[in-house]
């Protein structure tokens, strides 16, 4: 397994351009933030007065970087990813040879397990960087960088970062989802890109649906079907980390709702996973390979 | 007992549904046994691809199953590990080099092996050219990287579609003689299809022929041969020799001097003692086999 793995991953990184601009941008772009704000600080007074009384934490920074991964922006760079992971194989007629060297079964889920490595790769590494990076601009306007890292303070932060880099890794593979079950149907990249974006997207749009439908048929009590999604889990998931505490929507709060546990989310959300990756290798595994 | 590489049993294809359903196979049995090569030929359409697509497990038969090696290929199943192929063209990663595009199918295949892949890129021609992207290669590069793609996992049966396409003379002799020495040397077994039948008539020790999804001929190729000779008669006057011939024979003119007699070698002395007897000089006899493309457009365009 290790060496279908490296032959994906050789396959990914072997694309420059797709790797540049959908993974390497991550640390890549990260580090190209930074020194402009660096090269500002060195340039600009205002910039480093200001940086120097307001300087920000290593925390801050380091968790920042997951409010990006986690936005619709960053979400978009996954499922591009994603695409061209899985439509690589059409779009280069390259089934042909994989397939009989190994099982169907085996390369398509080697696809999900590199994409997961991958994600978490640039993710980490993007987090690591803004941590460290934004250290050395506070030091060159001149400011402390705080708070010092102490055993008590890693042992609050570490959890925090942890929950927010599995949210934004569950978030991942949702959209890898989307992206693959696209792709074994349509063989397209740009399609499979478009469908995973709609979907991803789209989603945000079922509790209005969910509010609509219940309103024509007086039943508010609808919108609870909204807490078996995927959306809100991974929502509800990352305000138990952030917070404590799980949330409940807005358009519920009118109806006796209450936020299901840390674990319930996480362990609805596996299901979904489960059953969308099941999905894309069931269909799969049935299809023609014709190209 | 010989053991059947690849048995191909009532194997069924049909696509689409309704009015736009098509049969690309119909009822295909095919049995090729270990250490030889096997011609698969057919015209356009006929079925070749859909059918090597089938023995690779990359399509599902509607009816029958295809066993490799006695085992059924369906869902893989590991006998493939046994099998490399070349199909429909060979394609790669254009990204890649071509030594990264055969690490790549090695690593996939679970047999990586760098000093392998350099052998094989040696044997094909292309050491010197395997560093360079994909992209750029032509035609026939891409079809010796696809066969040394095929013998990466050291295979048992090598299932070669068109190998030839887009190869120059001198390429060509190469994968014929390539192709013999996997089967007379390693002891291999290839499936060869392939349109360029004086090729498949030199290298093939059987072949089958299709047509529109069905089998049309199938044999050894020099007993396919030797069942329709002719010979080839000069001899003078040429129109009484044929009056003497024409009630026994089928014969059919050939120039001023000389006929064909739809005939055996075996029947040869019996023809010429007639000719002598009844007065008529003989100066040569001739057996004349059809050549597999005339036994190839006979099956194809009488089944049409």
């Amino acid at each position: 397994m290790v060496q279908v793995f490296r032959a994906e991953w050789e396959k990914i990184f072997g694309n420059r351009f797709m790797a540049m601009f959908l993974i390497w941008i991550y640390p890549v772009g990260t580090v190209t933030m930074l020194a402009l704000t660096a090269l500002v600080a060195l340039l600009s007074v205002e910039m480093r007065e200001s940086i120097r009384l307001a300087p920000p934490t290593w925390m801050d920074q380091a968790l920042l970087t997951w409010t990006i991964v986690n936005s619709e922006i960053g979400r978009l760079f996954v499922v591009a990813l994603a695409a061209q992971v899985f439509a690589a194989e059409y779009h280069h007629s390259m089934w042909k040879n994989l397939l009989p060297r190994r099982p169907r079964l085996h390369l398509f889920l080697n696809k999900f397990l590199t994409m997961g490595v991958i994600v978490l790769f640039a993710f980490i590494s993007m987090s690591v960087i803004a941590g460290i990076g934004s250290g050395i601009v506070v030091w060159l306007a001149g400011g402390t960088y705080g708070p010092v890292p102490t055993a008590e303070l890693l042992r609050e932060f570490l959890p925090v970062v942890g929950n927010e880099l599995l949210v934004a890794f569950l978030a991942a593979l949702f959209a890898t989802c989307y992206a693959a079950l696209a792709c074994v149907i349509t063989h397209s990249m740009v399609m499979a890109t478009l469908a995973a974006l709609l979907i991803t997207i789209g989603e945000q749009t079922i509790p209005i649906i969910l509010l609509w439908i219940g309103s024509l048929a007086n039943a508010p009590e609808l919108g609870r079907l909204w807490l078996w999604f995927p959306g809100y889990n991974l929502g509800n998931l990352a305000s138990w980390g952030r917070d404590g505490q799980g949330y409940v929507p807005l358009f519920l709060q009118g109806i006796n709702v209450e936020a299901p546990s840390a674990l319930t989310s996480l362990v609805v959300i596996i299901v979904w996973l489960a059953f969308l990756i099941g999905v894309s290798t069931w269909y799969f595994r049935r299809q023609d390979i014709m190209n | 007992m010989a053991e059947w590489a690849i048995a191909v049993q009532a194997v069924h294809k049909q696509f689409g549904r309704g009015k736009r359903r098509v049969h690309a196979v119909d009822d295909l049995t095919l049995e090729v046994q270990s250490g030889q090569v096997y011609g698969f030929l057919g015209p356009n359409g006929a079925g070749k691809t859909t059918t090597i697509r089938m023995i690779l497990d990359l399509i599902t038969p509607t009816k029958g199953q295809v066993r490799l090696f006695g085992q059924p290929v369906r869902h893989h199943a590991g006998v493939l590990n046994r099998v490399g192929a070349l199909v429909e063209g060979a394609t790669f990663y254009p990204y890649l080099t071509g030594r990264k595009n055969l690490e790549v199918l090695a690593r996939t295949g679970g047999y990586f092996d760098p000093a392998r892949i350099q052998s094989l890129l040696e044997l094909v021609g292309m050491a010197d050219r395997a560093d360079r992207p994909a992209r750029g290669y032509s035609t026939g590069m891409k079809q010796r990287m696809g066969v040394a793609a095929a013998l990466l996992g050291n295979p048992d049966l090598v299932i070669l579609d068109e190998p030839t396409n887009g190869l120059d003379p001198a390429g060509i002799q190469d994968m014929r003689s390539l192709i013999r020495r996997l089967v007379d040397e390693q002891g291999k077994t290839v499936f060869l299809s392939s349109h360029m039948l004086n090729e498949v008539e030199q290298i093939c020790d059987r072949v089958a022929i299709i047509n529109r999804g069905k089998l049309v001929r199938e044999g050894a190729v020099k007993a396919l041969l030797a069942e329709k000779t002719r010979l080839r008669i000069e001899a003078s006057p040429v129109e009484k020799a044929m009056q003497i011939l024409a009630p026994q024979w089928t014969l059919s003119a050939d120039g001023d001097s000389s006929f064909y007699v739809q005939a055996g070698r075996e029947q040869a002395p019996q023809i010429v003692e007639r000719l002598v007897t009844s007065g008529s000089q003989v100066y040569q006899v001739m057996i004349q086999q059809q050549s597999l493309e005339e036994l190839f457009f006979e099956a194809t365009q009488g089944a049409n």
